[in-house]
């Protein structure tokens, strides 16, 4: 089940909602929590909830051991033991293919791809749990003692398909006792909505005018179409996975758990470093917090570090060589940016650092899109003037204006706009009750647009489905 | 245990605002899901010219294939009250995303390649 469909917006919620909120006690809505999360990854393939269930019980055992042995030695076995696991989870359900092919084309051998059930949103809820184990051994938190409540902060349903990869320390307390106030309600449902309308009113729109350019045979893509296409295709893969963090995020407000932010309006930054810093903030905090402190290469060598990290997270995207290429890509610029140093960089008049970070995100969304290699070359060469096809332009531009207040639209909604009539409202009493009204009325609008549109969404699944 | 970053970017909201956005937005979602799913569905799309999918019967077997749930789906999302309503409001919404030539006709995207 999807969050932008109508099954899960009216038939799906309003019972969850319902059932959530007609009971008191913490312990039956927990108990109303998992029952749902559950029947959500359920829905499409009921058998991934045994392996859903599976982690949780390994992870609980992991945890306990870690909290009940006394010599490291033991603890640090426990937490091998764990990460093996889980590593090997995704790798057996995520990379098989990826790896046998590769396998089959390098020995020209004929290993068949076992086909077995897709198991959505592996790499969040996976590494959900090895921050949980890593922050038992570590000491960080206390290993959960009550499987039930482990079970709900794995398969808690808000953000099991597509994140945030939500830190278990950071709802710990929350799973033991919380409550929905009329302040957690009303953002809630704001930034749900907020959430949806990213997704369906701007991604949705914008990604079959991408589809128009990029998809299908791109021999006969011009200059302009090129860039036109891709720089869409960025508009696109920002409010696609930020609108499903702001679904997963006002979601969770409305049950009264309160998730970090996982997007910082990425398109602001000034550099490759800070992009990043914006940009799927949960899963950068997690590779700098897990992965960059531990020493594979020595304390000295930081280049093969950072190397691990942006392979990791190239990989982590996809099983596919596009997917590596592509965090490797960022890693050239952080280590580029690393080794200038932010001093220097400061110094660069600030239009040359927005082309530049622009430029680089533009392209590297190009690389992320075209899983086929063949296809991506032709794609960067299509970028450039060695285009056979010429610069084209009459039909990018008859594409643009037919499209014009939407790709306006959207580019407004790159920026902090929220911030910014947030900022207006507070100088002047009246501007904060007609800001704050009109905020409502256009939710209204959204919500109820939103759900017209998705009678026709024939191709709304989110990117990170697949992760 | 709220979050650190939400705490320090909020301000309180007056009790007052609160209800009236809790109460419009759940309006909103309330109205729709009572329609949605107490409405008649239509079995038959008249400018499509097809039938509509039907609801599926539940059998255990059926649920744990995944058919069920992949069927049910299809007909809650196809077989929407007043469907064709929607779908016009829809190809209006997009025929009003950006300005239209004076001709009436529209490129959009590469022209597909001939082949000699």
């Amino acid at each position: 089940m999807i969050f932008s469909s109508l099954i899960f917006l009216y038939l799906f919620l309003p019972i969850c909602l319902v059932a959530y909120f007609i009971f008191k006690p913490i312990k039956i809505k927990n108990a109303v929590l998992i029952v749902f999360s559950l029947a959500f990854y359920a829905w499409d393939e009921p058998v991934r909830i045994v392996f859903l269930i599976l982690s949780a019980v390994v992870n609980y055992f992991v945890g306990i051991g870690i909290g009940a042995f006394k010599k490291e030695k033991y603890k640090k076995l426990c937490l091998i033991g764990g990460l093996i696991y889980n590593i090997g989870m995704i790798g057996f359900f995520k990379y098989r293919g990826f790896i046998i092919t590769n396998i089959n084309s390098i020995f020209s051998a004929d290993i068949p791809v076992p086909e077995i059930v897709q198991m959505a949103g592996i790499s969040f809820y996976t590494f959900q749990v090895i921050s949980y184990i890593v922050d038992c051994y570590w000491g960080k938190v206390e290993p959960q003692k009550n499987f039930f409540k482990l079970l709900l902060y794995v398969c808690l349903f808000p953000q099991l398909i597509a994140g945030p990869i939500v830190r278990y320390q950071t709802i710990a307390a929350e799973i033991d006792s919380r409550k929905t106030s009329l302040e957690d309600l009303s953002r809630g449902l704001t930034r749900f909505v907020v959430g949806l309308s990213k997704k369906v009113i701007l991604a949705d729109q914008l990604y079959r005018i991408v589809e128009d350019f990029l998809g299908g045979s791109i021999n006969s893509l011009t200059v302009s179409g090129a860039w036109y296409g891709v720089i869409l295709y960025s508009l696109y893969i920002y409010f696609d996975f930020s609108g499903y963090s702001d679904i997963a995020i006002g979601l969770g407000r409305i049950f009264g758990f309160h998730f970090n932010e996982n997007f910082d309006h990425p398109y602001l930054c000034k550099d490759i470093t800070e992009f990043w810093q914006r940009w799927h903030i949960s899963l950068g905090s997690f590779f700098r917090d897990y992965l960059l402190p531990i020493t594979f290469f020595g304390k000295r060598n930081k280049y093969l570090s950072l190397f691990l990290v942006w392979l990791c997270t190239g990989i982590w995207h996809g099983a596919n060589w596009n997917y590596i290429i592509w965090g490797l890509y960022y890693g050239m610029f952080i280590l580029l940016e690393t080794l200038i140093g932010k001093k220097k960089i400061n110094k660069i008049p600030l239009v040359i650092r927005h082309i530049y970070s622009k430029l680089v995100i533009i392209i590297g969304f190009g690389i992320f899109y075209f899983e086929d290699i063949g296809k991506l070359g032709t794609f960067l060469k299509a970028l450039t003037p060695f285009n056979a096809n010429g610069w084209g332009g009459e039909f990018e531009l008859s594409s643009l204006c037919g499209n014009i207040f939407l790709i306006a639209a959207a580019i407004i909604c790159t920026f902090p706009i929220m911030k910014a009539f947030g900022k207006l409202s507070e100088k002047n009493g009246t501007a904060k009750a007609v800001i704050s009204m009109s905020g409502t009325v256009l939710c209204m609008g959204m919500l109820l647009l939103s759900s017209i549109l998705l009678v026709d969404a024939t191709t709304n699944a989110f990117l990170y489905w697949r992760f | 245990m709220k979050n650190k970053n939400t705490e320090k970017t909020e301000k309180k909201t007056p009790r007052g605002f609160l209800i009236f956005n809790i109460a419009a937005i759940l309006a909103v979602f309330a109205g729709i899901a009572v329609f949605i799913n107490t409405a008649p569905r239509p079995t038959v799309s008249e400018e499509e010219q097809r039938e509509l999918a039907k609801c599926p019967r539940f059998t255990v077997e059926s649920y744990f294939s995944g058919e069920f749930t992949e069927k049910f789906s299809e007909y809650y999302n196809d077989a929407v009250p007043m469907r064709s309503v929607w779908k016009l409001i829809i190809s209006e919404f997009r025929d009003n995303l950006g300005i239209k030539s004076d001709d009436g006709v529209d490129f959009i995207g590469p022209l597909p390649e001939i082949e000699k």
